[in-house]
């Protein structure tokens, strides 16, 4: 944006005053009361406008219009024309007065743009530049004041700075607003720690009270409540006890009334039969007593015993002759019946077997014969063929051409005999036939051979043969004889067959033999045991089993018959017994007798038969009772009547009973009569104290409950009242939480939000600055130095700066000479108005009186950086300086147009 | 036959909304009411009185509501006087029912099924109470009318089809439809425990006799309600209105206001020509200058007996996307806090604060 003309309709001491601007730099120049610091303010007023909203107008807003309302009391207003980055030519024009007619014009097109930059009721200029009218003179528009301000206070550049990159520089730095929000916080919501007295712990602690509170309150409510519901059960309990009491009371009551009307009523009727008091009763006692005491033996007495049949002494003789109970078997034994049986059946079979007996045989044994006979069977022979052939061998060594036949012949030869002798003795008879196969192959074989040797080893072998059989022959013989001696010897026939028969003989014999033993052990086995059993049984035993067994059976028999007397015996004390208990009835019988006569003589009863005599007895002594008991009747009820009298009358009685039964009904009145007749059954009268006790007990308990619940409704507290504190208790926690919630926030967002912008705008500010660096003029006691820095760092949280030159030492703008400090925050302010400028758009600088307090180097050194600064962004600086007038005569480029210098003449005072 | 229909008197009722003084008001009024709508009753010489449940409320019952009932009941004598316990007045063995000496006149209904009382020949009046403070059967279910005339019904129970027009809160106990009404063999129910008064053709709910809360709707008057049961079982209504305290809810637009003064000065002016209690319920855009405290604003209309203030759908009047876009600390703040997730209620909260401080201003407790 450059602004091309500034036009006053009227605006402080100014009216109709047109100021034209360069779109470089503009320096105003004029002397004190030329109307500077109006036209700059004019300016700011043509450029944004003034605020028009309902309500009480802001302080500065106040003060401008105090400061700047027209003097002349015409129009207050003012006009401007801006070019904008963009092309547009715009009027900008205020009613500063009624803020209404306040308008922004599109120059080309003649449209009302106004509504692009409407901000708090007016057009503000600034909007285009990214600002507002707050915070455009915060920024881009210094005043006179604030240079002072500045100058006083170094670190309020610093300040005004932070300000502007917080908020574009209308209110505090991020920094105050977040120490602000803190200490609001501390204030109004405060830490929840016990010694805490702010907010947020008050409010904790008011809702812990009133939850306390309500507990108590819902605690003793419901102890209230329970009361209540027992007090009415203490007077329920009271008021079934008087209702027990006084039905018990009712009943018995009654049952007085009852008892005096009967006692009323008997003692008329005694009264009526006693007049007077009965006589005592007659004596006689002894002989009832008598009486009594003979019929009573009488009854007691059994009947009359039979007497008939043998005495007592005939029976104990009878007894006394019976013999005592045998010692021993009554019948033979079963174990002595059975081995004297086994015994006879063992004796019979070994009688058997001896009529069994064979002859006696030979005195060898079997197994001898059997080898003598076979010896005898055999008869070994000398082979005649093989005898032959050692003949033929023999010859036909001589005659060799007859060599093959001989031979031929002698084996044919033996091979007949041989299988002849093959019926007597086989081995001999294979023998000779393999002698006859043997004889015929060698003389085959000799036959192929030459003739001599053949027959030679033929004959050999011939030879050898006949030697061996004519040696066995001889031996076999040699056994024959041995046995056919032996034979002799035994007795024995040397016939094979009656060897062999002889064999069998020996055999049976010994077979009989053996038989016959075991039949000898077995019978003697068993005459063992009947013995044993005989003498288990104490018989007398010899050598004759069977004698003893006879005896046996016959002492059994004796035994058996003795016996049988003996049992007897029970039979004979049983009636011996009962004889002697008959005879004793008998005795006692006749004693109760005699007693009951004696009674009946004396009691004057007839007598008789006894049984008549007792019951004529019976029937005096009955009598005798009745008469007793009518007397003491008598007597009782005489005593009777005197206690029911009790020293009364009748009629006195009966009015007394009257009274009782009606104060009975009454008692009664308001009862079912059922109770009343269920009670009758089952009070005693010892139930009334009982009763008035536990009354008394029920009426303290109820009236101590209504006391105590008394007491307690005085202290009930109201439960809707502690739910209603609980209830603003919780809203005020409620509200501080929500306050701490959104303080918190905020300065979370806060703070966020400053470290952001901070790390974004540093190095904005740091690049402007590196640029513009290498202008800024190094003074030091007020000597300008060959220094330059080239180097700069931009602290994004606090702004301050630092910098260096070269690889030099870094060092703080802050601990500068005053002049270079203010170049180098001038730049930095119009770095952050370069920042905070819209995109497209560059904001001009508006200055009033800012060197105003420079000596000459410091001057220089600034009016030579703005207008450095005027090459990029047009720069308007107001001033009264002569010095800055000069500067400007010397360096402004007047003459292109680009710089302009106006110089005012002070304004005439109306 | 004429009677009178009370409910939901809920005596010893709570107001945590009012300080202790008006609280105790406000009760005594409860009191007040059912003292008016009884006098009424007995003015007009109905033939009954049908309380509907929730007379009181069990758990706060104070000492004297129980000699305070007997003694109100016992004043229409021998009007008879027919009580079918609610949920908060529920029968137990610590309830008032139980262990006060009621009137004579006074019928209480004790059991958990309707039971019959001849109210005249050919109509009977049948009742029942609520024995535990939560989890009441319906009445209706499985119900039938076991004799012949016109027969009606009492009782504290919730016709299920009107749940939608209740506070979310309400508890459907002892629900029942209204098509059970007839299908039972009745010929009409008085009934409590709805506070939003209804006049169907097949039951009544006469509403609460004096206000209990803000925010009560409903186009019928609250409180009695005279019915002429006719001889066919139809049933004329005529409500009258017992309450003597306005409560009221009232929303203020607060937009254009500049200052706190505006907004004092705006509620001032809605609450002219009202009386008793009020609740106000701010809204619109407030200009961000304005310092608005609560506190101030119930104390604005010093004739009126107590203001609630409370902030609805407020806004300030800063030009947030001109803000957001900025670039400073403020832009970014505004720009950050507008795209947290936060509820939007602490979202502009934290908006206005932030902004305030930046401001240097002291009023950071934003609405």
């Amino acid at each position: 944006m450059r602004v091309e003309t500034v036009s006053v309709e009227a605006f402080g001491a100014l009216e109709d005053e047109t100021l034209e601007l360069a779109p470089g730099m503009t320096v105003v120049f004029g002397p004190n009361e030329s109307g500077k610091t109006t036209l700059h303010a004019a300016t700011y007023g043509a450029l944004c406008g003034m605020r028009r909203g309902r309500g009480q107008p802001r302080t500065e807003d106040r003060e401008f219009a105090d400061r700047h309302r027209p003097w002349s009391g015409a129009p207050w207003r003012v006009r401007a024309v801006v070019r904008l980055g963009d092309g547009r030519r715009i009027e900008l024009h205020h009613d500063l007065e009624g803020r209404v007619d306040s308008r922004a014009v599109d120059l080309g097109l003649g449209r009302d743009v106004s509504d692009e930059i409407m901000f708090e009721g007016a057009p503000d200029g600034s909007r285009w530049l990214g600002f507002d009218r707050r915070s455009f003179v915060a920024t881009a528009c210094v005043r006179q004041a604030e240079i002072a301000h500045v100058l006083d206070n170094a670190d309020a550049l610093q300040d005004e700075l932070q300000r502007a990159a917080a908020s574009a520089g209308r209110d505090e730095t991020a920094g105050q607003a977040i120490e602000r929000l803190r200490a609001f916080s501390s204030e109004s919501v405060g830490l929840d720690r016990t010694n805490s007295r702010k907010p947020l712990r008050r409010a904790i602690v008011r809702v812990q009270a009133a939850e306390a509170a309500l507990d108590d309150a819902n605690r003793v409510h419901a102890d209230y409540l329970e009361a209540l519901a027992g007090l009415d059960e203490r007077e329920r309990e009271r008021d079934e006890a008087v209702e027990r009491l006084r039905i018990a009371e009712a009943v018995l009551a009654r049952a007085d009334a009852e008892e005096e009307r009967r006692q009323a009523v008997r003692a008329t009727e005694l009264a009526a039969l006693y007049p007077e008091e009965p006589a005592a009763a007659s004596g006689a006692e002894e002989l009832a007593n008598a009486v009594a005491k003979a019929l009573a033996l009488w009854e007691s007495t059994p009947p009359e015993p039979d007497l008939s049949g043998r005495s007592v002494i005939d029976l104990e003789n009878e007894l006394g002759a019976l013999p005592d109970e045998p010692d021993g078997d009554l019948a033979p034994a079963q174990p002595v019946a059975d081995a004297h049986a086994a015994l006879t059946a063992a004796e019979e079979e070994s009688e058997r077997h001896d009529a069994t007996e064979p002859p006696p045989g030979p005195s060898a044994a079997a197994d001898e014969l059997h080898e003598l006979a076979n010896t005898l069977a055999a008869a070994p022979a000398v082979d005649e063929g093989v005898r032959k052939r050692v003949e033929e061998l023999r010859s036909s060594l001589a005659a060799p051409a007859q060599a093959q036949r001989v031979p031929l012949a002698v084996a044919a030869v033996l091979a007949i005999a041989g299988l002849g002798a093959i019926a007597l003795n086989a081995s001999v008879g294979i023998a000779v036939v393999a002698c006859a196969v043997l004889v015929a192959a060698v003389a085959l074989w000799m036959g192929r051979r030459q003739p001599d040797a053949a027959a030679h080893e033929a004959l050999a072998a011939a030879e050898r043969m006949l030697r061996e059989q004519e040696a066995a022959a001889c031996e076999a013989e040699g056994r024959r004889e041995t046995a056919i001696a032996r034979l002799s010897e035994l007795g024995v026939e040397p016939d094979l067959q009656r060897v062999r028969a002889a064999a069998t003989q020996v055999v049976e014999r010994a077979e009989w033999e053996k038989r016959r033993a075991e039949l000898v052990v077995r019978r003697d086995e068993r005459a063992l045991t009947l013995k044993n059993e005989l003498d288990a049984r104490g018989v007398a035993v010899t050598d004759d089993l069977h004698a003893a067994v006879h005896a046996y059976r016959q002492s059994c028999r004796e035994r058996e018959d003795q016996n049988r007397l003996a049992l007897r015996r029970p039979v004979l004390e049983r009636r011996l017994a009962a004889r002697r208990a008959a005879e004793a009835d008998a005795a006692a019988r006749a004693e109760a007798l005699e007693a009951l006569l004696a009674a009946a003589r004396r009691a004057g009863v007839d007598g008789g038969e006894p049984a008549r005599i007792a019951a004529a007895l019976a029937e005096w002594q009955e009598q005798r009772l009745s008469e007793l008991g009518a007397h003491d009747a008598a007597r009782q009820e005489w005593k009777e009547l005197q206690m029911l009298l009790d020293g009364r009358s009748p009629e006195e009685l009966r009015a007394q009973a009257d009274a009782a039964a009606r104060a009975a009904d009454e008692a009664a009145a308001g009862f079912d009569p059922a109770l009343i007749e269920a009670g009758e059954a089952g009070i005693e009268r010892k139930r009334i104290p009982e009763l008035r006790n536990e009354l008394a007990a029920r009426s303290r308990a109820a009236d101590g409950a209504g006391g105590q619940l008394e007491e307690m409704a005085k202290r009930v507290p109201s439960v809707a009242e502690a739910e209603e504190e609980l209830e603003a208790a919780q809203v005020e926690l409620a509200r501080v939480r929500v306050l701490e919630e959104t303080l918190n926030a905020t300065v979370r967002f806060l703070e966020q939000a400053q470290e952001r912008v901070h790390r974004s705008i540093a190095p904005v500010l740091r690049d402007t600055l590196r640029g513009w660096l290498p202008r800024v003029v190094v003074s030091r006691d007020g000597e300008v130095v060959a220094e330059r820095y080239d180097d700069v760092t931009v602290d994004p949280e606090t702004l301050s700066v630092q910098i260096r030159r070269g690889e030099g030492p870094w060092r703080n703008a802050g601990s500068l000479s005053h002049g270079t400090k203010e170049q180098i925050y001038l730049l930095l302010r119009a770095a952050l108005a370069e920042h905070l400028t819209a995109p497209g758009e560059r904001a001009p600088l508006i200055l009033d009186q800012i060197t105003a307090q420079c000596d000459r180097e410091r001057r220089l050194a600034v009016l030579d950086l703005l207008h450095e600064l005027s090459r990029d962004r047009q720069v308007i600086l107001f001033t009264h300086d002569e010095g800055a007038r000069a500067w400007a005569e010397e360096t402004l480029d007047l003459d292109s147009g680009q710089d302009l210098l106006a110089v005012r003449d002070p304004v005439p005072v109306a | 036959m004429r009677i009178a229909l009370i409910a939901d008197v809920h005596l010893d009722s709570q107001f945590g909304l009012f300080p202790p003084e008006l609280a105790r008001e406000r009760r005594h009024g409860i009191e007040e009411a059912l003292r008016r709508a009884i006098g009424v009753a007995a003015e007009e010489a109905v033939d009954a009185v049908l309380l509907a449940g929730d007379l009181y409320e069990h758990e706060r019952v104070a000492p004297d509501t129980g000699e305070l009932l007997r003694s109100l009941l016992a004043e229409v004598a021998p009007l008879p006087v027919f009580v079918a316990p609610g949920n908060h007045d529920w029968l137990g063995p610590e309830s008032l029912y139980a262990r006060l000496e009621w009137p004579s006149n006074v019928h209480v209904f004790r059991e958990d099924r309707l039971e019959p009382v001849e109210l005249e020949d050919g109509l009977t009046l049948w009742g029942a109470a609520h024995r535990a403070p939560a989890n009441t059967d319906g009445f209706l279910d499985g119900f039938r009318v076991a004799r012949g005339g016109v027969n009606v019904a009492l009782f504290h129970g919730s016709e299920r089809s009107r749940l939608v027009f209740e506070h979310e809160a309400k508890m459907p106990h002892a629900p029942f439809l209204g098509e059970q009404i007839s299908e039972a063999g009745l010929s009409h129910a008085f009934c409590g425990h709805y506070h939003t008064p209804a006049d169907e053709p097949l039951y009544t709910y006469p509403g609460n006799p004096e206000p209990l809360t803000f925010g009560e709707t409903g186009e019928l008057p609250r409180g009695l309600v005279l019915a002429i049961i006719a001889a066919d079982g139809s049933v004329e209504r005529e409500r009258r209105r017992v309450a003597q305290t306005e409560v009221v809810d009232v929303e203020i637009d607060v937009t254009g206001c500049v200052s706190g003064g505006d907004v004092r000065e705006r509620v001032r002016s809605e609450l002219a020509g009202r009386r008793g209690f009020a609740r106000v319920t701010l809204h619109g855009e407030l200009a961000p200058e304005v310092d608005l405290q609560l506190p101030d604003l119930e104390r604005a209309a010093d004739w009126m007996r107590a203001v609630v203030a409370r902030g609805g759908v407020l806004s300030v009047g800063y030009d947030i996307e001109a803000i957001r876009v900025e670039d400073t600390v403020r832009g970014q703040f505004a720009s950050d806090v507008l795209a947290a997730n936060l509820p939007d209620d602490l979202k502009r909260k934290v908006v206005v604060t932030g902004l305030r401080a930046l401001e240097g201003r002291s009023d950071l407790e934003a609405v």
